[in-house]
């Protein structure tokens, strides 16, 4: 099985360095932890800033923590010689997206319940917020890949990667963060899951082609 | 006609501003991107006739050729 | 049907057919807009409900179609060009660019003063004003990858790919924007719906929309004369048409 051993490679050596999977992590409680401040420490309303704050910042925590992913075998030159030996670049792609899902967003999923508790999320809402970073986060990383693959070549390339990026990343904030709020108000969000998950395996079928495709042109 | 005089016409039934502004922008919109397309038409044309200077005959029938970017 | 399709490959051909269609192009454009203008300001009658403010219309509509048409023929342009290899599809793709964005920026900004006077605010988080606001990201985004690179072929192909990436998502952007703007907005949808249009209104609209599309046209063409001459400036017609 090609893509597992891909998948090994990646997280042996992306989680080598525990510094950069860490400082992602961070970088998402920090954020998080500033909006009392610049808002108001009233329960109220931080729970109604609650879902899109956190959502907000567990995209920028994504984008943040691409770079870690790619640039490193890119600039070692193993990126070149992975797609000479594995054949199919948008495999590669697909197990460079699992590995930073693993090692960034899945952290961040698990994080997340004790933000919400900081921002006094009822607890149904907590739930909500759990499931959509699930289905959404690894739709983040899959989109963020295209954007990161296609700059490789670029010094400091992160702010062009957002500019990339961020534009494509509105549904998936769309949806994450209104059925969080569906699910404070008590509404049903089964709705919201429902296109998170569409948005989820759109990307899982096309982003790795579109990346893997953005790879072969970066190191050509 | 839809107006009566052309001190109406410029009025635009009390939006003069708002019509009047949106025909302006147009019109800079246009003006800027022709603008823009005649200034990198003479910008090309300069930077093009230095990459490649004139050939000079030295002699009846022997042309040198001088280095230029085009080709290194 | 396959020589006029190899010919078209062909930067050269190209350039000096649009060259002897530019004069025409740019002649239509005149003339459109001078008729379009007319109608628009002088023979069309004011709406019944918003006034003379429906005068922007005229140019917000065009401006905004415009726009999305621009994002279209850049996106098959690209495809074209990874497909096929066609060089000159990359130019007449990284071409289309500027303009569009122009345009974009152009259909906010009337979009913005035309929202004033009939919704009282400039801006409204309405599903079209949004979109377009993404498509501009876009367009940005577009220039902004294929100016960070500096080797011309590679820069063109990771272009092409971000267009067709971006015209895959437009659809769900304006779908999930849409959705998104009916849970927030329910009571104002009813005042930033469009009641069907009169025919009177109908012509110096469409005058309009042909006036901007002849600029897009002749505007295209343009840019694409001058990104033949800019990759082209080693070849040896290029160098005898800068001495003549």
């Amino acid at each position: 099985m090609r893509l597992a051993a891909l998948l090994r490679r990646e997280i042996a050596i992306a989680g080598r360095n525990k510094a950069a999977i860490l400082i992602p992590l961070v970088f998402f409680v920090l954020v998080t932890s500033l909006f009392p401040f610049a808002v108001s420490p009233d329960a109220d309303q931080l729970a109604l800033l609650a879902p899109g704050v956190i959502w907000v910042a567990a995209l920028l925590a994504t984008l943040l923590s691409l770079e870690h992913f790619y640039q490193g075998d890119y600039l070692d030159g193993s990126l070149e010689q992975l797609l000479l030996t594995t054949g199919s670049p948008a495999l590669l792609a697909l197990a460079k997206s699992i590995g930073h899902w693993l090692l960034t967003g899945l952290p961040l999923v698990l994080v997340a319940p004790m933000l919400g508790l900081l921002l006094h999320l009822p607890l149904d809402a907590q739930v909500a917020m759990v499931l959509t970073l699930l289905l959404g986060t690894p739709a983040l990383c899959l989109i963020g890949a295209i954007g990161m693959c296609l700059t490789l070549g670029i010094n400091r390339n992160g702010i062009l990667v957002s500019l990339l990026i961020l534009p494509l990343y509105i549904p998936v904030l769309i949806f994450g963060s209104s059925g969080v709020q569906a699910a404070s108000l008590g509404l049903p969000y089964d709705g919201q899951l429902a296109l998170l998950a569409a948005i989820f395996i759109l990307a899982l079928v096309l982003a790795p082609v579109a990346a893997g495709h953005a790879l072969k042109i970066s190191t050509s | 006609m839809s107006f009566t005089s052309f001190a109406d016409f410029l009025a635009m039934g009390g939006y003069a501003p708002y019509v009047w502004t949106c025909y302006g922008a147009t019109l800079l919109t246009l003006a800027v991107i022709v603008a823009g397309l005649r200034r990198q038409k003479k910008k090309l044309m300069e930077t093009i006739r230095l990459q490649h200077p004139e050939r000079q005959a030295v002699a009846p029938g022997r042309i040198v050729v001088k280095q230029t970017a085009e080709d290194s | 049907m396959w020589l006029w399709f190899s010919r078209l490959g062909s930067p050269k051909w190209f350039y000096e057919l649009a060259g002897r269609w530019l004069p025409w192009t740019w002649a239509l454009t005149v003339l459109l807009f001078v008729a379009g203008s007319a109608l628009a300001l002088l023979f069309s009658p004011p709406d019944y409900q918003q006034g003379e403010t429906v005068r922007i219309m005229y140019l917000h509509v065009p401006a905004a179609f415009l726009s999305m048409a621009c994002y279209l023929t850049m996106a098959i342009a690209s495809v074209i060009a990874l497909v096929w290899r066609m060089k000159m599809a990359f130019a007449v793709a990284r071409s289309c660019a500027p303009i569009g964005a122009a345009m974009t920026a152009l259909a906010l900004f009337t979009g913005a003063v035309w929202g004033k006077p009939i919704w009282g605010t400039w801006w409204e988080w309405d599903a079209r004003l949004t979109s377009e606001l993404v498509l501009l990201f876009l367009y940005l985004g577009y220039i902004a990858l294929h100016e960070s690179i500096s080797e011309q072929s590679q820069a063109d192909r990771a272009a092409a790919v971000l267009a067709i990436v971006g015209v895959v998502n437009l659809p769900i952007i304006h779908f999930s924007v849409d959705w998104w703007n009916t849970l927030h907005q329910g009571a104002s949808i009813s005042r930033l719906q469009k009641p069907a249009i009169d025919a009177s209104m109908l012509w110096p609209l469409f005058t309009m929309l042909a006036a901007f599309f002849a600029f897009f046209a002749a505007s295209l063409m343009s840019r694409v004369r001058n990104e033949i001459l800019k990759r082209e400036a080693a070849s040896r017609w290029v160098k005898a048409l800068v001495k003549a």
